[in-house]
């Protein structure tokens, strides 16, 4: 235990600036994420079969292959096909992002999907334009299904975004490998990680429960009303 | 007014309507009845656009339903409601006139108030729609759709998920509204409601109309053999 207290407090610096740069790499990247999951999802609910057919190959390909490989894919990948030489945390920024998107998209499609068909029937009958029908009637109604699962994608990503150290990102897993190297101490440093993991994935998962209840209140003071 | 011209339906493999030919004039009710599956819903999905048609025409003032916008002009109630639960009675009341361009939203509100007036549910407008009880729901429903000054309405088994005891209160809003001269076309399993207001019944078996008539002649005095098995079995009890 002494052991333990004293790694910490001698490699803190390392460890702080892994908790900062997996929380920045989540964040970034499930904020782009977001942006093409929508898009992404928007295009699996079109009417074209094309254009729902590229979504799922997409979001089929992302989910069928290992986050590893997709960020060594882009790392390396953008040096071999332009010769552009990105950062490690640029790369892991751009994988993430276009891994979380595929999750975000599924998300965002079965929130909006789980609204009653009978939502856009109505606003069919009284003239609603379909982007005003989604934007003033589906989508706020499936906002309270998408921002929860937001959340545990979020908790997903800290714990996925570990790999982002086999490329060399100092993130939480990559100050790790640093302090277990330098301390000459391969055991110790894994459960202060593991811990540490634990703490940041518990404490939000929590957050997002509270946040799923006000959400779920706020349902209950509309019928109170 | 309207004008059905042997239009089909199919969905998949199977025809729901079949060759249905209907005429549906300025004022008057219509009912529409007949056992489950047999297409009454459907006829009445498909005058608003709900559903597209296989084949044949529908014709409202003449112009064919497909090259016009019918949400001005058809007002449609449905089953289950189908209110905005995250909008207050008056905003599910205002939102389309709004939007749809028709009124400001002062106008809207103004016009929303005089139907929950008439409707006698003026105290329940910054509610939401989960704190009413069903028969309040489907009477919010019916100014929701009469907000947009439609010449025709469509129920469609707007009593048949309520409780017993609210089917008469949706029903005198609908008897009103009949009297009031409102166009409507009311699929329906109240035979008594069927028989006290609509001009015109219309029995469906199986995707045709089986039998055309007034109400009275339909219910008194019906001419098919299948007309006549159908009504005793739902007036016996």
């Amino acid at each position: 235990m002494p052991k333990i207290i004293s790694l910490i407090v001698d490699y803190r610096q390392y460890y702080l600036q892994g908790i900062r740069i997996t929380l920045e790499l989540c964040f970034v990247s499930l904020a782009l994420g977001s942006m093409l999951g929508s898009v992404i999802s928007m295009m699996k609910l079109s009417k074209h079969k094309i254009i729902r057919f590229i979504a799922s190959a997409y979001i089929e390909l992302v989910r069928g292959t290992p986050m590893m490989v997709q960020i060594a894919i882009v790392y390396f990948g953008s040096y071999a096909l332009t010769g552009i030489n990105i950062s490690a945390f640029l790369a892991s920024v751009i994988a993430v992002s276009l891994n979380s998107a595929a999750y975000v998209a599924e998300i965002i499609r079965s929130g909006i999907q789980s609204v009653d068909k009978g939502q856009w029937e109505a606003a069919k009958s009284l003239g609603l334009t379909q982007s005003q029908t989604m934007r003033t009637i589906i989508f706020p109604q499936a906002i309270k299904n998408i921002l929860p699962a937001l959340g545990n994608e979020f908790v997903t990503l800290i714990k996925e975004t570990s790999v982002a150290s086999t490329i060399g990102l100092a993130e939480l897993m990559q100050a790790t490998n640093v302090v277990r190297s330098t301390s000459f101490d391969a055991f110790n440093p894994l459960l202060i990680v593991a811990f540490t993991y634990f703490c940041l994935t518990f404490s939000i998962s929590k957050l997002v429960g509270l946040f799923e209840k006000k959400l779920s209140y706020t349902n209950k003071t509309e019928l109170a009303n | 007014m309207l004008e059905i011209k042997n239009i089909y339906k199919d969905f998949g493999e199977k025809k729901v309507l079949k060759d249905i030919s209907l005429n549906i004039n300025e004022g008057e009710v219509v009912a529409l009845i007949g056992p489950s599956g047999s297409g009454k819903s459907t006829l009445i999905r498909c005058i608003n656009k709900m559903e597209d048609l296989t084949a044949g025409n529908i014709f409202y003032n003449g112009e064919n339903i497909n090259d016009i916008d019918v949400s001005k002009s058809i007002g449609m109630v449905f089953q289950h409601f189908n209110l905005f639960p995250h909008k207050t009675i008056m905003e599910n009341i205002t939102l389309a006139p709004v939007l749809t361009k028709k009124k400001t939203s002062k106008e809207a509100e103004i016009k929303a108030l005089e139907l929950l007036e008439m409707l006698g549910l003026s105290d329940k407008k910054n509610d939401y729609p989960d704190s009413l009880s069903g028969g309040q729901k489907q009477r919010i429903a019916i100014a929701r759709a009469l907000a947009m000054e439609p010449d025709i309405m469509l129920f469609d088994e707007a009593t048949s998920a309520l409780d017993p005891e609210m089917v008469g209160e949706v029903l005198n809003v609908m008897k009103d509204l009949a009297k009031q001269g409102m166009t409507m076309v009311v699929v329906t399993h109240e035979m008594g409601f069927a028989r006290q207001v609509a001009d015109k019944v219309v029995f469906m078996v199986d995707g045709y109309i089986m039998e055309e008539n007034t109400a009275e002649e339909i219910f008194d005095n019906p001419k098919e053999e299948r007309t006549k098995e159908f009504l005793s079995q739902i007036l016996n009890y």
